[in-house]
């Protein structure tokens, strides 16, 4: 029995590991998708597309490792919210690495395009604010950090700002014909990936509270809403005992 | 009763005789066991063992086995410092891929996150690769922040036939990213040196077979005008790479005494006609307190022009440039901070290199030869000096030249607040 134990817990820390290296990839992938937009950088677009390849991979590997230790190991408690957590954060993961392709299609789409200035210093600032997001999902999962987890949402609210300032300066530069119709709706696409990022990571820390807790916020949006049916019910009642 | 005595005796004398025997047994043994222990010991007691008791024999062997454990001991505790104080990162995996041992250096890779859990996945790649082949090299390149560039090289070692159990494979994580940065310092110097130098002959050649043709006044006139133009422009290059080669080669400044208020109000006076061209308005904060620090008054008027005229072409018409002096902490500090177009933080590290441009297309819009800041930075590291810029595109740019006050004690200048508009690099 401490035998299988000893495989079992080695088989969740070969998933953290792993959700690690996904984070990091994802992490890495963030900078140089900008990198790509900004420098109009068309071979460099080509590789992070075909590098997505390695998330998914990796993404896949994680999934099937969860099935395993849920199938064979039967996992309970924490333990059961550490390997639901890990397929919740595999697919928030994947899908910002595919933002971040998105972002690189988005650059090919605007190749020649000259952003102005104040355009790619937001981008910038976007981009290190995803970046940031992403890396403190990571370590408030590493750490399995409730309170850095919830903490997220609140941060977010800086790459929100961000986003609502590029998006005017899009309607800006569009105004004053500099950037044409088709490139200003390419370019607040962009900015919409970026700002998505931010929002993967905001579920990140959830799931983390989730796992460290076994808490989620929508806990009390159903707390609310059990309140509310209780309520209704309780009034029938009474209606039907004064009848 | 004698026939009594006598097997008494008898018995008693055997007794003592068996005793004795097995006494002197016991001592044969006891000495062979001691011997053997002696033997497996490996320790020097030549001469000693046949004469003397055998534990004494022992106590000298465990002594001299105590004597070579401390030996041991150092030799061990200086191996471990010594590996730790290399600066790469070391890692020692056993036969089983498991990591056995990791200097100091390694251990950011141990239990990593962000861009050092990918090296790590690298090192583990490598570490089964070098297990079959021999040895594996790989380089990594991680966007960070920070960026940089990471070396990883895995070798197997042991001889499985010799000691299969300290058979294994090292690696090693070497950062690399300032000599991949030299490499393309290195190649791009080359190529904008040409570029620079070949661009405008190549067009004072085409304008002259131009004007060889038959050709109005009017065209003549313009052409003469380019031809002109592009001769200050190679003209203003050659200067300033003789500027900086001079700069280069003084190595020092020459310990004159410079006050940067006039410095600054040079600097002003000599651009505020290319200013009012710009529309840029040129605002210099009052200057409180005495700036004096230990220069060469040529040169520093020569950096701070090059900051200002770098403020003001990279500004649009109707903004500001701002420049403050003061000293703050034993250091006289010139800030100049415009309200321009901003660096790209992936060139930050790039624009004080010669001939490099942020943007090749608008060089030859904003003229200047691209050595301004790699002669400034030349200033400012012959004054012993700091140079920190701070950046954000579409904002601004601040750069920041800190100069260590050399009559500091004599003067002992006020000290200004000038932490709003410092910025860090």
């Amino acid at each position: 029995m401490p035998e299988q134990r000893k495989s079992f817990h080695h088989e969740l820390d070969e998933i953290r590991d792993d959700l690690v290296r996904l984070g990091a990839l994802v992490g890495e992938l963030i900078p140089r998708g900008t990198e790509i937009l900004l420098a109009n950088d068309m071979s460099g677009a080509q590789r992070l597309i075909e590098d997505d390849d390695i998330l998914d991979e990796l993404s896949l590997r994680i999934e099937e490792k969860c099935y395993h230790v849920l199938a064979l190991q039967q996992p309970m408690a924490s333990d059961l919210r550490a390997i639901v957590t890990a397929m919740w954060m595999t697919s928030e993961l994947e899908r910002s690495g595919d933002l971040m392709v998105n972002v690189a299609k988005g650059a090919r789409r605007i190749y020649g395009v000259e952003l102005a200035p104040r355009l790619r210093g937001l981008i910038e600032r976007m981009s290190e604010e995803a970046c940031r997001l992403m890396k403190l999902a990571i370590d408030a999962y590493a750490e399995c950090n409730a309170s850095l987890g919830v903490a997220i949402a609140d941060i977010d609210d800086q790459l929100d700002l961000i986003h609502g300032d590029y998006i005017e300066a899009i309607f800006e530069t569009h105004a004053s014909s500099n950037v044409g119709l088709q490139p200003s709706v390419q370019l607040a696409l962009i900015g919409r990936y970026y700002e998505r990022i931010g929002d993967h990571a905001v579920n990140i820390g959830q799931r983390v509270q989730y796992m460290a807790t076994g808490w989620m916020p929508e806990h009390t949006g159903v707390a609310r809403l059990q309140a509310r049916r209780a309520f209704a019910d309780a009034h029938v009642d009474d209606e039907f005992g004064a009848a | 009763m004698l026939v009594l005595l006598v097997a008494l005796a008898a018995a008693m004398a055997g007794s003592i005789a068996t005793a004795l025997v097995c006494r002197s047994m016991a001592r044969r043994t006891t000495r062979r066991r001691v011997e053997s222990i002696v033997a497996r010991c490996d320790v020097d007691t030549a001469g000693s063992a046949e004469i003397e008791d055998p534990f004494l024999v022992l106590d000298r062997s465990v002594r001299a086995l105590l004597e070579v454990r401390q030996a041991a001991g150092i030799d061990a505790q200086r191996l471990r410092d010594a590996f730790d104080g290399v600066p790469h990162a070391v890692l020692v995996f056993g036969p089983d891929g498991a990591v056995v041992d990791a200097n100091v250096a390694a251990t950011p890779f141990l239990q990593a996150r962000h861009g050092d859990a990918l090296v790590g996945a690298a090192v583990e790649a490598l570490v089964a690769e070098a297990a079959g082949t021999g040895s594996a090299t790989t380089t990594i390149e991680l966007f960070g922040p920070p960026r940089r560039v990471v070396e990883v090289v895995a070798v197997r070692i042991g001889d499985a036939d010799v000691a299969p159990d300290a058979t294994g494979v090292v690696a090693t994580v070497g950062d690399v990213t300032d000599r991949r940065h030299l490499e393309e310092v290195r190649t791009d110097l080359v190529a904008n040196l040409s570029h620079e130098l070949k661009t405008p002959v190549g067009a004072i050649c085409l304008l002259a077979e131009t004007i060889d043709g038959d050709l109005d006044r009017e065209d003549l006139e313009r052409l003469t005008r380019r031809i002109n133009q592009e001769a200050m422009r190679l003209a203003a290059t050659v200067d300033d790479l003789l500027d900086l080669s001079r700069i280069e080669s003084i190595g020092g400044h020459g310990g004159g005494t410079v006050d940067l208020a006039e410095v600054v109000a040079e600097v002003v006076d000599r651009l505020g006609q290319a200013a009012r061209r710009a529309g840029v308005e040129v605002h210099v904060d009052p200057i409180t307190s005495a700036c004096i620090v230990s220069g060469d008054h040529v040169q520093l008027v020569s950096a701070v022009a090059n900051l200002v005229d770098n403020a003001i072409k990279y500004s649009d018409a109707g903004s500001c440039v701002h420049i403050a002096a003061g000293v703050v902490e034993h250091e006289a500090r010139i800030v100049v901070t415009d309200e321009g177009i901003g660096i790209p933080s992936r060139d930050m590290d790039r624009i004080f290199e010669r001939f490099y441009r942020v943007d090749q297309a608008r060089s030859r819009e904003t003229g200047g030869s691209g050595l301004g800041l790699a002669i400034v930075r030349h200033v400012v590291t012959n004054h012993d000096g700091r140079l920190d810029v701070r950046s954000r595109l579409g904002e601004g740019s601040t750069f920041t030249m800190s100069l260590p006050t050399g009559v500091a004690e004599a003067s002992t200048p006020k000290e200004v607040d000038l932490s709003s508009s410092v910025g860090t690099a």
